[in-house]
This record gives C-alpha cells, structure tokens and sequence, in this order.
C-alpha cells in the first residue's frame, strides 16, 4: 500500500504541473480581451460622461455670471465709449470706465475697470458684439448704430467650449442677449 | 495517510499540497452576471438621464435667454407713436433657433423655438390689489416652446415670461429724443 500510494501522488503531481492546451489558452485569451476591451470601453465612456457633464454645469455658471454682471454694467452705464466687434467700453455715473475684452489668442473674455482685471470666460471660441440706435423697425429689429454715442441697443453673443481627452465633443455654451442701456 | 488520500481523490482534482480547487458553479456565475449586468443597467440609465437632463436645462436657459432678448427690445418700442401694439413691429409669432446663424461655427441651428408675444393693456381687473394708475401699464407675456428628441422620445417644453411696461417709461423718452 505505501508504494500504491506513493506512485498514485507522483502521478497527481505531474498532473498538477501539466499546462494549458491551445484550445483551453486561445478560448481565455479570446474571453480576457473580450472582458478587457468592455472594461476598458466602459471606463473611457463613463469618465467622458461624468467630464461633459460637469463641464456643462461650469459653463452655464461662468456664462450667467457674466451676463449677469454685463448687463449690469450695461444699463447702468451713461454711454457706449468706444465699440469693436470683440470689445466695448462703457463710462459709468461715477465717471470711470468699464472695458469687455475678446481676446481670440487666448480664448479669454475679459471685463477690466478701475480696479482691476478679471477673466469672465475661459474656454471662449467665439464672440461678437453688434450696437443698435434707439429707433426700432419692423419685425422687432433695430438700426444698426454707426458710431458709439448713438448706441443703444447692445447685442452680445458668446460660445464656450472645454475639451475631454483633447476634443471637443459636446461641450459648448452658447448665450446670446440684447442690453439696453437705461441712461 | 490511506484516508487523506481517498478524501483527496474524491474531492476533485489537487495540487499536490493537500488542497482542493474548486471552480464556481454554473449557479453562483449565472447570480454574479446578472448582479452585474443590473449594476451595468442601472450606471448607463443613470448617465443617459443625467445627460438629458443636462440637455433640457440648456434647452430651458437658451429659451429663457428669447424671452429675455425679447423683453429687453420691448424698452425701446414706443407707446406714444403705437409700436408697442403695432404688430408689424412687435410680431405676435416668431421663430428662433438654440444656434443663432453662425454661433455654432456650422449650419447647424440646433433646435427650433416658436414664441408667441403678447401686450396686453390695462385696466387689469379681478385684483383689489390692482394699482390706480394700472391703465398706463401693458402686460407683455412670452411663451416659448420646443420639443427635443431624446433617445426617440418626443418631449414638448414650455416657459412662459412676464413683464410689464409703463405708458411713461423709458422707451417714451428715449424715442422722443
């Protein structure tokens, strides 16, 4: 019997040492890929949600926080001082003047007065200011304003935009709005 | 020694070390995937809400955004010379887009808005509260609405924004300058 039992354990341990077959190794290899490749797409797919998303969230907020403080600015103003597509400057009661500057370069949207400058939108792709006269038209238009001192309509318009793994997939803020300066 | 080895023998194949390996069963996989696959569910319906919501709350602030402009151009619209009633200057209908032309850096226009605008003239009634001088005041009342289509589900949407505007206001003024 200590014989029978010592052969019978070699044979067990041989057993044990043998590897996989081609067919055992292709079938784990085909199933791991297959596992990984799910993995690896539902990983890059959920964080590029959770991204969008809450680059969504902050654009909104940098936008109306602009528009909020733009349009503050604007009707309180006295009047338009200077105009270009991507800047406007406006003079305030007190005397002092409020700049919004577009830089294209830097994609930075820029509000600068006497104390100081601060970037109100990073991330900004494009944006564009028209100025109208007082006088409207028909269908709810406005006569465009030729020089600064007969604006009275300011129309603004912006797109936001931030990137996920270096693209920029659905992740814009648009905003638009008409200011009328109440002097 | 003899009754290890028979237990050993029976309990399935070993690695030589007096250890049994046992693989799951066809149960306890079958349990596991679909644990998984609920958790799977439940994260991708959870993503796709998130986004539509995501998705109605731009559609929702952009149509605030027409309503506003519209409200806004409404302080220069005379009373006195009757354009504030006039529809040829303020349109009762109009259409407006969620890119206007050339924002969105193609032709793409996004979805479509159809508003309705309304100037109603006082004297407002059914309010004891209703000021005396409310028959120098309109009520300006913009509807806007959209439907999107999310995951091929139509949905309507509405916002509808109030505002008033005095007979001695601002675009009184300004126009008779």
């Amino acid at each position: 019997m200590p014989k029978r039992f010592q052969l019978s354990r070699r044979r067990q341990r041989l057993q044990s040492c043998s590897g996989w077959t081609l067919i055992e190794m292709t079938v784990a290899l085909f199933a791991g890929s297959m596992i990984l490749t799910a993995i690896v797409t539902t990983t890059v797919f959920v964080s590029k949600s959770f991204i969008a998303i809450g680059n969504y969230t902050d654009l909104g907020k940098a936008s109306r926080l602009t528009l909020d403080t733009m349009s503050r600015d604007i009707r309180n103003a006295t009047a338009l001082v200077s105009y270009a597509t991507n800047a406007i400057t406006l003079s305030n009661q007190d005397g002092t003047q409020v700049t919004y500057d577009w830089y294209p370069a830097t994609s930075h949207f820029v509000r600068s007065d006497s104390s100081g400058s601060r970037i109100m939108l990073a991330g900004c792709d494009f944006l564009n200011f028209h100025v109208y006269q007082r006088n409207p038209t028909n269908n709810f238009q406005f006569a465009p304003a030729t020089t600064p001192s007969q604006t009275k309509l300011v129309d603004v318009s912006w797109r936001c935009s931030r990137k996920i793994l270096g693209a920029k997939i659905n992740t814009e803020s648009v905003q638009t709005a008409e200011i009328v300066i109440r002097n | 020694m003899k009754l290890r080895f028979t237990i050993e023998a029976t309990a399935g194949p070993s690695n030589g070390l007096g250890v049994a390996k046992r693989a799951f069963t066809l149960v306890e996989v079958l349990c596991s995937a679909a644990i998984l696959a609920i958790l799977c569910l439940a994260l991708f319906y959870g993503l796709s809400q998130g986004f539509g919501m995501t998705q109605t709350a731009r559609e929702a602030l952009r149509a605030t955004q027409i309503a506003l402009t519209r409200m806004e151009g409404l302080r220069l619209e005379a009373w006195s010379t009757n354009q504030l009633f006039n529809p040829v200057f303020v349109p009762p209908n109009f259409t407006e887009s969620f890119y206007p032309l050339g924002l969105n850096g193609s032709s793409s226009t996004g979805t479509v808005y159809s508003g309705t605008m309304t100037v109603k003239t006082g004297p407002f009634t059914g309010d004891s509260l209703v000021p005396s001088y409310n028959s120098n005041m309109a009520l300006v009342t913009v509807v806007v609405s959209w439907q999107d289509n999310f995951y091929g589900r139509t949905n309507t949407f509405a916002r509808t924004n109030y505002t008033f505007v005095a007979k001695y206001g601002i675009q009184n003024y300004v126009y008779a300058q």
